[in-house]
């Protein structure tokens, strides 16, 4: 492979003691110099050059919790788009639900995506009699917009073999009817198990078409190394076939989901790095948008929780799994020696995570654990010193902020909480080397519009939620290509332009750190560099 | 004192599928022009009726009309042009988009959303048409993606209403009064629509009456509309006018004002109202010293006596103080 080298722009190495650069080489699939013109002409006689024009280069983005593969199961057709954005109340997706009814061929599996709490100003909890109604002859699911809940009628909960002799698994719900019949929804792991009944029925053809969207969605955006965060054992065939198809797969760094001690955890290693096992993943908690998170502090009282939300007075939640079973598990896979990476939203169950984490090290140290909390909604501000204290480090869900902030302040937990909703700002204060997610299949890929969110909160209708919680764009910048590389442990190797490291790159058409914080999620991707190779150009 | 900042350019999107009359429209709004300047971005140059005797000059992208109007390709570099024509300083009246047929039209939202953030354009209305005689013949995928993008906008036209059955336009407009809830519908024939009447945004000088009669002349659909206008000395109610600028969005179709609350913060506030989307801003006092509001919509829609009503109720109330909010 011959040798590459980009000048004529701007160039932002994200190196400290270089933050800019004149020129950029990159020789077979890895970053060979970096610096003046005429230095890497030197390092690189006969490279091919490329006139950026202007343009801004940087390292490849790296979104540092999601969920490719699944999203494309959950979102790729033929799963029906029902999102607020697309169809705006209850009422409509009840309608939309019936016209796919009608079509239907017998027993074909229908599934529909998007339901909110939040956002259907309308919505109501529809029980499995009424699914039946709706659709008596074929199995038919409906899953919130936050992923951790599913909505099926008799045929659906049939095909996915959940009767009223079904236990419930530890850290799931099945709402059972008082005779102990499941009355129609399902909540964390179970769904996700369930759902695979829907991708099964439609065939591995599918599954192939709209996972190849989503890698091209990624690459699109400049993304180049995501995270698999629900690994399930048999996801490696499928990337190992994105791979042998030659598609522009980004690097992907799985963490292993656990629901139970005891399980089996791959290790997969490439010397391509490509696909790697990166850790462990369990859900602590579920979705602030259902209610089963745990607070020390209640919900606000009003018809969107009590009603649309379906939650008592008072409701302070509770975390997925019996502290003592959740402490097994930890114990287990952290003392294994994997990166735990734990899906934390309420400020209780963080609590319960960071003593448990501080245990485990009372017992036996761990240097350079990297123990991570995902999402991190509730998270208050002595929770990020301790965590800082403990060499745990924060993911954030920032789009929560743009896609839910006014239901967030409004309706779920008022102005106080709000302001520090995701509180970023107050991690980078503390030290702490964060990184940003888009949770992808929960909201869109864009690492642009994930430094616009932290760097604004601004929400959908306009306000700012909690201006002091946002961090500079530079921070913004960091926490989406060297921060997030940190996190998944791979900062000598992604993240930022020095030679030795892999070739990942982005250009776009401004300079993010020129670019007014409002703007930066309209600066448009050129072209996106994967181990050497362009894999998309606009 | 320094210059108040110009208003936003507005921005009229015009989505719809293939063959629902968007090229007819946009032919018809050229045509109708009457001294106001349009840019138009379209898709297709070709299928534009251009006289040839407007043409003043003629670019790969751009063709500019003796008559002030210009139509320019919807490329790649369009939101650049889109900022140059409103940077500019006699900028054009309003500037249409033509959504291309099968792309979503919130995508061109997004695109738009930066030039709205520097308040150089004002998205003004959301236009899908939607052609009434065909669409029962059309695929399930199709209505499903037509049903979706008519659920976005604000008005929905329901193109070539005269040749549709009755009993089939009945069930297509009770079935977007259920799919798209805060779009409205109205019947038109030959893509026929005034869409001038929605330039008229200035709440300072009303032009008409709010009895609903004809707004202009020369157009039978010009009768479809209403306005409404109030005038208020005393200062508004600010949470009353939260639940009237509710009713206003189901009623109305725009709605322009220049309001004074009884609180003491920024009392003068711009209001702005386009479909279901609202926006108040802090604003200079105008001269007269009097809150002004003006509305339109759709006659069967809006009636002036029931917002007269509605909007007395608010004047002269007591401060709240109070935000609006669901709670607090």
């Amino acid at each position: 492979m011959s040798a590459t080298l980009f000048t004529g722009g701007t160039i932002r190495t994200l190196e400290e003691a270089a933050p800019t650069a004149e020129a950029v080489g990159i020789e077979a699939g890895k970053i060979a110099a970096v610096g003046t013109l005429a230095s890497v002409r030197g390092a690189l006689p006969g490279a091919v050059e490329i006139d950026l024009a202007g343009a801004t280069l940087l390292p490849g983005f790296i979104d540092a919790h999601s969920h490719p593969l699944w999203a494309a199961k959950t979102r790729g057709a033929p799963v029906v788009d029902i999102r607020a954005e697309v169809v705006p109340t209850y009422k409509a997706a009840i309608a939309k639900i019936r016209r796919r009814v009608t079509v239907a061929k017998p027993g074909e599996h229908l599934l529909f995506f998007g339901l909110d709490p939040q956002l259907h100003p309308d919505m109501e909890n529809p029980s499995r009699d009424f699914l039946d109604g709706l659709a008596p002859d074929n199995p038919l699911g409906i899953q919130t917009s936050n992923c951790h809940a599913l909505y099926m009628n008799s045929a659906g909960f049939e095909a996915c073999g959940i009767g009223p002799e079904t236990p419930t698994p530890e850290g799931s719900v099945i709402e059972r009817d008082a005779s102990g019949r499941p009355s129609g929804k399902i909540l964390e792991a179970v769904t996700w198990t369930a759902l695979e009944t829907f991708y099964g029925a439609w065939g591995d053809q599918r599954l192939s078409q709209e996972f190849e969207a989503l890698i091209r969605d990624f690459v699109r955006h400049g993304i180049t190394t995501v995270t698999e965060h629900l690994y399930l054992p048999f996801y490696r065939a499928w990337y190992g076939n994105a791979l042998a198809r030659d598609l522009p797969l980004p690097r992907v760094a799985a963490y292993q989901q656990a629901t139970t001690p005891g399980m089996a955890v791959e290790r997969i290693v490439d010397p391509d790095d490509r696909l790697w096992m990166a850790g462990v993943k369990i859900h602590a908690d579920g979705s602030p948008f259902l209610g089963n998170i745990w607070l020390t502090r209640p919900y606000l009282e009003n018809p969107m929780t009590l009603e649309r939300m379906n939650l008592k007075p008072g409701h302070t939640g509770g975390p997925n799994y019996p502290q003592a079973f959740f402490e097994a598990m930890l114990r287990e896979y952290f003392e294994a020696g994997w990166q735990m990476s734990i899906h934390t939203q309420g400020d209780r169950t963080i609590d319960m995570v960071l003593d448990q984490v501080e245990m485990l090290l009372g017992e036996r140290p761990r240097p350079d654990h990297r123990f991570r909390l995902e999402h991190c909604a509730l998270m208050r501000a002595d929770q990020i010193e301790r965590a800082r204290r403990l060499g745990v480090i924060c993911s954030f869900f920032i789009n929560h902020i743009t896609h839910w902030g006014a239901p967030i302040e409004d309706a779920l937990f008022g102005p106080e909480r709000a302001a520090h909703y995701m509180p970023a700002g107050s991690a980078v204060e503390a030290g702490m080397r964060i990184s940003l997610h888009a949770d992808t299949p929960m909201t869109d890929p864009s690492a642009l519009k994930l430094m616009q969110a932290a760097a604004t909160r601004r929400a959908g209708d306009g306000r700012v939620l909690g201006a002091e919680e946002r961090i500079d764009i530079a921070t913004a910048l960091k926490s989406v290509t060297l921060d997030a590389a940190y996190q998944i442990g791979m900062e000598e190797l992604l993240g930022s332009l020095r030679p030795g490291k892999h070739a990942d790159l982005v250009v776009l058409d401004r300079d993010p750190l020129a670019t007014p914080a409002e703007e930066l999620a309209e600066i448009a991707v050129r072209q996106t560099w994967l181990a050497g190779r362009k894999v998309y150009h606009a | 004192m320094p210059e108040p900042p110009r208003d936003p350019l507005p921005v009229f999107l015009i989505g719809g599928f293939l063959g629902a009359g968007k090229t007819t429209l946009i032919n018809a709004l050229l045509a109708q022009a009457d001294g106001r300047r349009f840019v138009v971005f379209v898709n297709d140059f070709g299928a534009i009726n251009i006289d040839l005797d407007l043409v003043e000059t003629v670019s790969e992208d751009r063709i500019a009309l003796s008559n002030g109007c210009v139509c320019c390709s919807l490329n790649a570099d369009f939101v650049a042009s889109l900022a140059d024509f409103a940077r500019r300083p006699d900028p054009p009246d309003a500037v249409m988009i033509e959504a291309s047929g099968v792309a979503d039209p919130r995508a061109l939202e997004g695109s738009l959303a930066a030039l709205e953030a520097a308040r150089l354009v004002r998205l003004d209305l959301r236009l899908y048409l939607l052609d009434a005689l065909g669409f029962h013949a059309l695929a399930p995928e199709l209505v499903e993606d037509i049903v979706d993008h008519a659920a976005a906008s604000d008005l929905v036209l329901l193109n070539k209403a005269d040749l549709a059955e009755p009993s089939r336009l009945e069930a297509l407009e009770a079935m977007l009064e259920e799919a798209a809830p805060y779009a409205q519908c109205l019947r038109s024939i030959a893509a026929e629509f005034p869409l001038p009447l929605l330039l008229d945004r200035e709440p300072a000088r009303p032009r008409r009456r709010a009895d609903g009669e004809h707004l202009h002349h020369g157009s039978r659909h010009e009768a479809a509309f209403a306005r409404w206008s109030a005038v208020s000395p005393d200062p508004l109610s600010r949470v009353g006018f939260t639940a009237f600028a509710r009713l206003l969005s189901a009623r109305a179709l725009r709605a322009k004002g220049l309001l004074r609350f009884a609180d003491g913060e920024a009392p003068w506030q711009v209001f702005h109202l386009v479909g279901w989307r609202a926006t108040l801003e802090a604003c200079r006092p105008p001269l007269a010293g009097e809150s002004r509001i003006v509305a339109i919509g759709l006659k069967d829609r809006l009636d002036p006596a029931e917002l007269d009503e509605a909007f007395r109720g608010l004047c002269g109330q007591l401060p709240d103080g109070a935000r609006t909010k669901v709670v607090g």
